[in-house]
């Protein structure tokens, strides 16, 4: 699309203005505030409309449009005219404001084709997105190049980041990366399970706590119900009781008013009986001071004095027989006097001892005796055997076993050696082959080369001929010369290395000889020793030499053995000699005699008159015993006796009384007369106990009161069951056959009172319990409404974080796939405008998906970063990329007028002449539209024959 | 037959939640202590008229919500009202049934409960009236009994009372309980019946032979479908003739209002399109909510907190019902060829495949998307 001419018939500062455009180049001069901008949202304005785009519905006014209301003239809008790449002519022609939208789009013939447009849902014609492709936010993105937006390109990092979101959003501002990090930071402020601190997890907490206490509550509630139950159960469990109680005391009354009738009948006769006893007690005439109590003590005192006389005669009796037994055993005991002194020391016990010792030691000397003598034996048939033996095995220390094992490892350890030297002998023969060999080779070499030296020579001389130089046979003589001698050198020396080899090999062979004859020399000297002593074989010698060894040792120790058994004889000998001594002296103290033939028999006397004499004298010491024993009984008893008889004369003479048959008799008349009291006694507090403080009278005057109280009060009536029989109702106590006590009654009365009590007690609990069932709980209602808001919050929580997380997703999925998409597109869209820009300095452009840029140059072949390129280059680049872009998000049949808003604001002269070429590359392609300030600018612009618009002078 | 005044409520809902509704708890305990003043209102209006009858047509309380301080509080409002004679028919919401404190509570002897599913009939001599009714003993009763309601003497004037749905007439969202049609009632010799469930107030239109039935509606409003004031019916009969006149009592009302946003471009022309309907549709009693709609600028935030405090003391409550959807032109933005007309083409095809929640989840994933490549704050909703 190129636009050819506009009519601004009113908008902002300008009026009534005409202008006219052409392909290429279109420079637009003012001053500032000389209306640049204005024309610039004019042509924007007429290209796409008044009406916001992003809002679809709404038919809302971009916020221009206020801001451009004309500042003279009531007309608000213009035309202008364009031709399309396929050469029509349209005219489009808009009114602004908020009551005028009107539009009019013509053909170069006048024909209004308004409706052949498509008109967005807020009633927006879309010319401008037909014809470029473009919405409108993305033009105003793409299709203008803002001021300034070129050079501040200073790094890598902006220069990618720009073609990314241009690439991506159209707008260099805007980064995908930073959008897509507002996403993650807003799912963030959501939260999530890990985060306690954030929305998501604190909601999703609250829920939980609410379902719990919401739970928690219905528990209660259901609990709450089994109260209820419970109170009221106890509530008529309690009535129920109430009932039963008032039934019971009435019968209670009934059981008083007869037990008090049953009274009054007992205390007459009690009061009755009394007095028959009175009468029966004064009949009796008992001595009332007469000591009735002392009976028992007079009749133990008799019985005791009787009890000891008959004792005291039977200890006078025994002890007379005691001393008749003690004369007796005093004289048989002084016959074996002699024995006292002994059985009295330890010594009687010694004398066994010493005995058993002497026994013992004779029959230990004996047998060390019968010991010595097979040992001595032995000995002598040792000697005698060791005598028969050979020299060389007689010879003591002599170890035969060791020599021969010695021998074989000498033997064994040489013939190692000699296979040793046996391998290095074979080495030096093969050495000392190779140099016979090459002494032979060289030999027969030098032989040849002197013959060939020989050779022309001999040819020249022998045959005349002259086919070489003497020179040539000269030289060629003197090399064979010299190399024959070289050979015979080397051939001598290969002989003297064979020489030493055989030299060595003789060396080696003597050694083995040596060794030989050192390894086999313990070896001969057995053979030897084994031959002089007549054995046939070595194993045959060295068997002998064993046991010769062994018998040895034998003979050794019997030796040492039978000297320790003399030793042991003489020692035993001695302590015999002792003990004898000491036993002789003990049986002469009691006139025995001692010999060693019978002394068996004289300590057998020894010990059997001991233990007689120590049987008479335990036999008198018991009799001296029993003799004191019952002269003391005696003494005793005599006294005992003594005393009871003054005993009962005492008492006999307090009670005035002559014996105690006759004491009995006033006894017993004493004792029924305390009977018939006691009786009288207990009868009378019979009927204090029954009478219980009252007098008979006053107990008749309580029955007669109680009869009226009982026709006063009649029996409380049954709940349910009216028909109860009238003995029940009177008793209160059903099923009994007879009727109840007053003390079941009272018992049943007090339990009833108890569990009534308890019933009660319980019911007030319950009652309690019931009231405060629901105390310091909140209301199920407030729980479900705050739960209801939790979980709608939750619920919005939860919604957002899903929603967010898709979008995410979502996003970059796109980014990745766009980026892999877009970067080869935009790779190839650069990349044909740069090489062309750079003057073909640059071979190629790479633009990779993370839309870094790199260059490449023609001359050395070197990949550069767009961030290492010069000024000048960087802005071929930033325009070459911008175009680029323009060309990817436009219609690709139409392009696009761009429009530059002061785009080299900054730039300096010669910056800037190479920026307007590279405009002026561009153009092209497309039609530009550059709005300045610049002088310079417009004199570049006026040389370069563009066209000039001065928006403030009307044409 | 002496004159009598009689007073017809039902419905009162004491100690419901309102976790429907969407209320917090506080403005929750605010609501059910104004049920409890209504209701007290209500029996002090009977007993300053010297009312005969009180008749309560059913969900009196919520059982399964219902506290001993409520229980206590009915007991002592009962008992004020005596000699006047309560009757009380159990609907779906109380019913008499094991631990309802209608079975578990002893009541004063004014009260009578119809304790059973069947009609049975008081007689108040003095008065010369017979009250018939039956009352639930399940949550759920589906039985027609007023089939088996028989032909009722003619020497009393006859009140029927019970809690059931009229099966001619049935309010959307309305459970069917004690279903019956007003054929079922005529000819059986009622002079009036007193009904309860619906919670609009209505007289049932009677083409056979004229018995009014009527439901008195909820006392005060509980939920958003119950705008506006609401009463009780206050009858009166003199020499057999009976007049009925509704009377209002409900405390804090509720109101729905729209605004369209549409045309607006910031948070102030909200909160003025709402204050503009104060006059007429809310006072500082009311409980508001206000439902938002139409495409809303993407620009406009609307942040409930803000506009809750720019609008403090001008109802007793609002509610947000945000029902906007953003403005942007999402066909539109799909043809850009860009990353963001690419995601909006993405998640269009997205959207047109799914339905219900993943819908939702995804129109909310387009509209944050496009918040953020546009480079505008991503405002979640």
């Amino acid at each position: 699309m190129i636009f050819l001419d506009c009519h601004i018939r009113g908008f902002g500062k300008l009026r009534d203005c005409k202008l006219r455009f052409e392909p290429g180049i279109n420079l637009v001069f003012a001053a500032n505030e000389g209306g640049k901008s204005t024309l610039q949202q004019f042509l924007v304005g007429l290209l796409y409309g008044q009406l916001r785009s992003d809002l679809k519905v709404q038919r809302r006014m971009d916020p221009w449009v206020e801001k451009y209301q004309p500042w003279y003239g009531q007309e608000y809008g213009g035309m202008l005219r364009c031709r399309l790449a396929d050469g029509r002519e349209l005219e489009i022609r808009r009114s602004f404001g908020q009551d005028e939208n009107r539009i009019e789009i013509r053909t170069s013939t006048g024909e209004d084709i308004t409706r052949q447009y498509e008109i967005g849902r807020n009633g927006e014609v879309l010319f401008g997105r037909f014809h470029l492709g473009l919405p409108k936010e993305l033009y105003e993105s793409v299709g203008i190049v803002r001021e300034n937006r070129a050079s501040d390109i200073h790094s890598r990092e902006t220069i990618r980041d720009r073609i990314a979101n241009l690439a991506h959003s159209g707008d260099e501002e805007l980064s995908i990366r930073k959008r897509i990090a507002r996403l993650e930071e807003a799912l963030d402020s959501v939260g999530s399970d890990r985060a306690p601190t954030k929305p998501y997890k604190q909601a999703k907490d609250l829920v939980r706590d609410l379902q719990s206490e919401q739970k928690e509550l219905l528990e209660r509630r259901a609990r709450f119900e089994e109260w209820l139950q419970e109170r009221n159960r106890l509530a008529a469990e309690a009535g129920r009781m109430n009932r039963e109680l008032s039934r019971t005391r009435h019968a209670l009354l009934g059981a008083r008013r007869r037990d008090v009738e049953s009274r009054i009948e007992s205390l007459e006769d009690i009061d009755r009986e009394i007095c028959t006893l009175r009468e029966t007690v004064e009949s009796l005439g008992a001595r009332a001071e007469f000591p009735a109590d002392d009976l028992e003590e007079l009749n133990q005192l008799v019985g005791a004095r009787d009890s000891i006389a008959r004792r005291l005669e039977e200890v006078r009796n025994e002890k007379e027989e005691a001393l008749l037994r003690l004369a007796l055993a005093e004289s048989e005991r002084r016959e074996l006097e002699a024995y006292a002194p002994l059985s009295e020391s330890e010594e009687a016990e010694k004398i066994t001892e010493w005995f058993v010792g002497y026994l013992g030691l004779s029959l230990q000397t004996e047998g060390l005796k019968k010991t010595s003598d097979r040992l001595l034996g032995e000995a002598r048939d040792l000697e005698k055997r060791l005598n028969r033996l050979c020299p060389a095995l007689g010879e003591p220390g002599a170890d035969w076993q060791n020599f021969a094992r010695e021998a074989a490892e000498e033997e064994q350890a040489a013939s190692r050696e000699c296979a040793l030297l046996a391998e290095d002998a074979a080495r030096e023969g093969s050495k000392m082959a190779a140099a016979l060999r090459t002494a032979f080779n060289r030999r027969f070499a030098a032989v040849i080369a002197l013959l060939a030296a020989a050779g022309p020579f001999l040819w020249r001389h022998l045959a005349g001929s002259e086919a070489w130089s003497v020179w040539f046979d000269s030289v060629f003589g003197a090399l064979c010369l010299s190399f024959s001698t070289g050979m015979w050198f080397a051939a001598a020396k290969a002989a003297g290395m064979g020489r030493d080899a055989r030299r060595k090999i003789r060396e080696l062979e003597l050694e083995q000889e040596r060794i030989r004859e050192e390894g086999g020399r313990k070896r001969r000297k057995l053979d030897e020793t084994v031959e002089n002593s007549g054995y046939r074989g070595l194993n045959d010698f060295l068997a002998d030499a064993k046991k010769s060894e062994q018998d040895r040792r034998k003979l050794e120790d019997a030796r040492s053995r039978l000297q320790e058994t003399r030793l042991g004889i003489e020692e035993r000998r001695k302590q015999s000699e002792e003990t004898y001594r000491q036993l002789k002296g003990s049986l002469e103290k009691v006139g025995l005699p001692c010999s060693p033939g019978n002394l068996k028999f004289q300590i057998d006397v020894l010990r059997s008159k001991l233990r007689k004499f120590r049987e008479l004298d335990a036999g008198y010491g018991r009799c001296k015993h029993r003799v004191d024993s019952l002269k003391a009984e005696e003494a005793a008893l005599d006294m005992e006796f003594g005393r009871k008889l003054d005993r009962v004369r005492s008492l006999l003479e307090q009670a005035e009384v002559g014996s105690p048959e006759e004491f009995r008799e006033q006894c017993l008349k004493s004792r029924k007369s305390v009977e018939l009291a006691q009786k009288m006694e207990s009868r009378c507090r019979e009927f204090k106990r029954l009478a219980q403080g009252r007098t008979l009278r006053q107990w008749k005057e309580a029955l007669e009161a109680m009869q009226s109280q009982r026709q006063d009060h009649p029996a409380p009536e049954t709940e349910a069951d009216e028909g109860e029989p009238e003995a029940e109702a009177e008793s209160g106590m059903p099923y009994l056959p007879y009727p109840p006590a007053v003390a079941e009654l009272e018992e049943k009365e007090r339990v009833l009172a108890s569990r009534l009590s308890d019933v009660r007690q319980e019911h007030a609990r319950s009652v309690e319990r019931v009231n405060g069932a629901f105390q310091n709980c909140r209301l199920l209602s407030e729980i479900e409404e705050d739960l209801a808001l939790a979980e709608t919050k939750f619920g919005e929580l939860e919604r957002n974080r899903a929603a967010l997380g898709t979008a995410l997703e979502t996003i970059e999925k796109l980014y990745r796939q766009q980026q892999e998409v877009l970067a080869p597109q935009l790779n190839a869209a650069v990349e044909q405008r740069f090489l062309r820009l750079s003057g073909r300095r640059y071979g190629e452009v790479k633009i990779d998906p993370d839309f870094q840029v790199w260059v490449r140059e023609s001359e050395t072949g070197e990949l550069r970063s767009a961030d290492r390129l010069s000024r000048g280059t960087q802005d071929q680049l930033y325009f070459s990329i911008r175009f680029g872009i323009l060309d990817l998000v436009s219609d690709e049949a139409e392009s696009c007028p761009c429009l530059l808003d002061e785009p080299f604001a900054a730039y300096d002269r010669p910056r800037l002449l190479e920026a307007y070429n590279i405009l002026s590359g561009e153009s092209g392609r497309r039609q530009l539209l550059l709005f300045t300030c610049r002088e310079d600018l417009l004199d570049l612009a006026g040389r370069n024959n563009a066209r000039i618009i001065r928006p403030d002078s009307k044409e | 037959m002496q004159p009598f005044q009689f007073i017809h409520t039902s419905d009162v809902h004491l100690d419901a939640s309102f976790s429907g509704s969407g209320f917090p708890s506080s403005l929750g305990d605010r609501k059910r202590e104004a049920i409890r003043g209504t209701f007290r209102r209500i029996m002090d209006d009977g007993r300053r008229e010297g009312v005969g009858l009180v008749l309560i047509a059913g969900d009196l309380f919520e059982a399964e919500r219902v506290t001993p301080d409520t229980v206590e509080f009915l007991r002592r409002q009962f008992k004020g009202l005596h000699p006047a004679r309560v009757f009380i028919a159990p609907g779906n919401h109380d019913p008499y049934m094991p631990g309802s404190p209608y079975r578990e509570e002893s009541w004063p002897d004014n009260v009578h409960i119809f304790k059973a599913e069947e009609f049975q009939s008081i007689e108040i001599r003095e008065l010369g009236v017979r009250v018939t009714g039956f009352g639930f003993e399940r949550p759920h009763l589906e039985d027609r009994f007023f089939r088996k309601l028989p032909v009722l003497p003619g020497d009393y004037f006859n009140i029927v009372l019970s809690h059931g749905s009229n099966l001619g007439r049935i309010p959307s969202g309305k459970s069917k309980h004690g279903p019956f049609t007003v054929d079922e009632i005529a000819g059986k010799n009622v002079q009036y019946c007193a009904l309860g469930h619906y919670h609009q107030q209505q007289l049932l239109p009677n083409p056979h032979d004229g018995t009014p039935a009527w439901y008195p509606g909820i006392p005060e409003g509980r939920g958003w479908d119950e705008t506006g004031p609401c009463g009780y019916l206050s009858g009166k009969v003199v020499g057999g003739n009976l007049s009925v006149e509704n009377r209002i009592c409900s405390q804090y009302p509720l109101n729905v209002i729209t605004v369209d946003c549409g045309t607006f471009s910031t948070r102030e022309q909200v909160l003025d399109a709402v204050v503009s309907r104060r006059e007429e549709h809310f006072d500082s009693n009311t409980i508001l909510r206000v439902q938002l709609v139409g495409a809303l600028d993407p620009r406009v935030h609307l942040s409930a907190p803000e506009l809750d405090e720019r609008l403090s003391g001008q109802a007793l409550y609002i509610q947000w019902d945000d029902r906007t959807h953003p403005a942007w032109d999402f066909g539109s933005l799909a043809g850009e060829r860009t990353l963001r007309g690419k995601f909006v083409q993405s998640m269009n095809e997205r959207i047109g495949r799914a339905a219900g929640e993943e819908k939702i989840r995804l129109e909310r994933a387009r509209l944050y998307g496009v918040q953020a490549l546009s480079g505008h704050e991503v405002r979640l909703r």
